[in-house]
């Protein structure tokens, strides 16, 4: 069985980056602990790149490294506290673009920003398999299926935590929005 | 914390998801969280990690070896830098950090801090939600003794998401999760006695016998100065107990 060489590596990581991101983002709740996850992922599977089948998913390998990294990361519980919080800075950061500095966000309203955080507060408020779930279905279309087998959990639980997951959005989003009229 | 959860609304396993029937309003917004979930996720979201194959060891082509060596060479020298460091910092944290740290137990502020991320580790998920301010009351009445209320569940920012009970300074006790400017935030109640002791974002309120700890990442309190005990007129009126 060849190893990925160093080219194939970056090339196949690029490319799985944003799934990895999700599993990472969806397990663990924070930008900042999802970096480090994928750090350590990106670590991992460099080393054990010669247990990666060439033809196979790489997406799917790389995920459940990060799945793994995601739980004993949530087991250590370290550091958590301060990386917990920070994600909301990240979002009044990205909010607090300058029409100088272009960026998808520079075009968005006021009140698509705030729309686009309520949904990332109330995605936070998830369960993290759910999360992941929704994130992996929403955001890159994957089967129940390969979610599943990327999150370790049955294609018909991986089904019903999407189906949950966009049900409570939506009831959170529109408690919040029904709590901003009654304020105005 | 205005509805209660209702379980025969979460779903069901094996429920059609892709053809789930919605309601106009419903698919409007479920378009519009998608269509949020994939600019917050997307492409240009992604963090940008370090690949091992770019940190040092993964040098390419024929000056691979040479600039290895010198990298070796520049890691032998930061190592032991690090280790003179590690030896310093070792001795100064133990005799200032950890043995000190060690003879005392850890304060209500220390458990406070924990205990909010423990919350936010478990998805921030209340116990139970409150309908009326009566019920939420009666929460704080009925499990500790003192009742607590406040005027709405949201405001300024802040929104109350709901109670849970907790175990803290090796009391059961009952906190309030709250989200404030999009962060989560946790107020407990407790029966004073033990060392409060300080800690970042950690602030505290007396009403009756019970003492409120918040705590979060602000430099203020956001929930405590709008929670207080009842006017006596209130005691009982709208009251009942909470659902969970």
């Amino acid at each position: 069985m060849s190893k990925l060489n160093e080219t194939e590596f970056e090339a196949r990581w690029a490319e799985a980056s944003g799934l990895v991101y999700s599993v990472a983002y969806g397990l663990l709740g924070h930008r900042h602990s999802a970096e480090d996850a994928m750090q350590e992922a990106a670590t991992i599977a460099w080393r054990k790149r010669g247990t990666f089948e060439p033809g196979s998913n790489f997406g799917a390998w790389v995920a459940q490294i990060t799945r793994h990294v995601a739980l004993n990361s949530r087991r250590s519980r370290r550091r958590r506290y301060a990386e917990s919080f920070s994600e909301a800075t990240d979002v009044h950061a990205a909010a607090e673009a300058t029409p100088d500095a272009p960026s998808p966000e520079a075009a968005m309203s006021g009140e698509q920003l705030a729309f686009d955080d309520a949904v990332v507060a109330a995605l936070g408020r998830l369960e993290p398999t759910a999360r992941a779930c929704l994130l992996l279905k929403t955001v890159h279309g994957h089967s129940y299926a390969e979610i599943g087998g990327m999150l370790g959990v049955p294609e018909g639980t991986a089904m019903s935590h999407v189906h949950r997951a966009r049900k409570r959005m939506r009831e959170t989003l529109t408690e919040r929005k029904a709590n901003e009229g009654a304020m105005t | 914390m205005t509805q209660k959860k209702d379980p025969s609304q979460q779903g069901l396993p094996g429920e059609p998801m892709d053809g789930e029937e919605l309601d106009v309003a419903e698919a409007r917004l479920q378009d519009a969280i998608d269509d949020a979930l994939k600019r917050r996720f997307g492409a240009s979201e992604v963090p940008r990690v370090s690949l091992p194959t770019q940190a040092g060891g993964g040098a390419r082509g024929s000056g691979g070896s040479e600039r290895r060596g010198v990298l070796a060479r520049i890691g032998v020298a930061r190592a032991i830098a690090a280790a003179a460091i590690l030896v310093l910092s070792g001795w100064v944290g133990f005799e200032y950090v950890v043995e000190p740290w060690m003879s005392a137990p850890p304060t209500l502020a220390v458990q406070a801090q924990a205990l909010l991320e423990r919350l936010v580790d478990d998805g921030f998920e209340p116990g139970w939600t409150c309908e009326t301010i009566g019920e939420f009351e009666s929460a704080f009445a009925d499990r500790l003794g003192q009742p607590v209320t406040v005027d709405a569940f949201a405001w300024d920012g802040v929104e109350l998401v709901g109670l849970s009970y907790v175990r803290i300074d090796r009391q059961y006790s009952v906190a309030v999760l709250a989200e404030v400017d999009g962060q989560p935030v946790v107020v407990v109640g407790l029966k004073p006695g033990a060392r409060m002791g300080r800690g970042e974002g950690v602030f505290t309120k007396q009403i009756g016998a019970l003492l409120l700890i918040e705590v979060s990442t602000f430099d203020e309190p956001r929930v405590l100065p709008e929670l207080k005990a009842p006017e006596p007129v209130s005691l009982g009126a709208g009251g009942g107990s909470c659902a969970g």
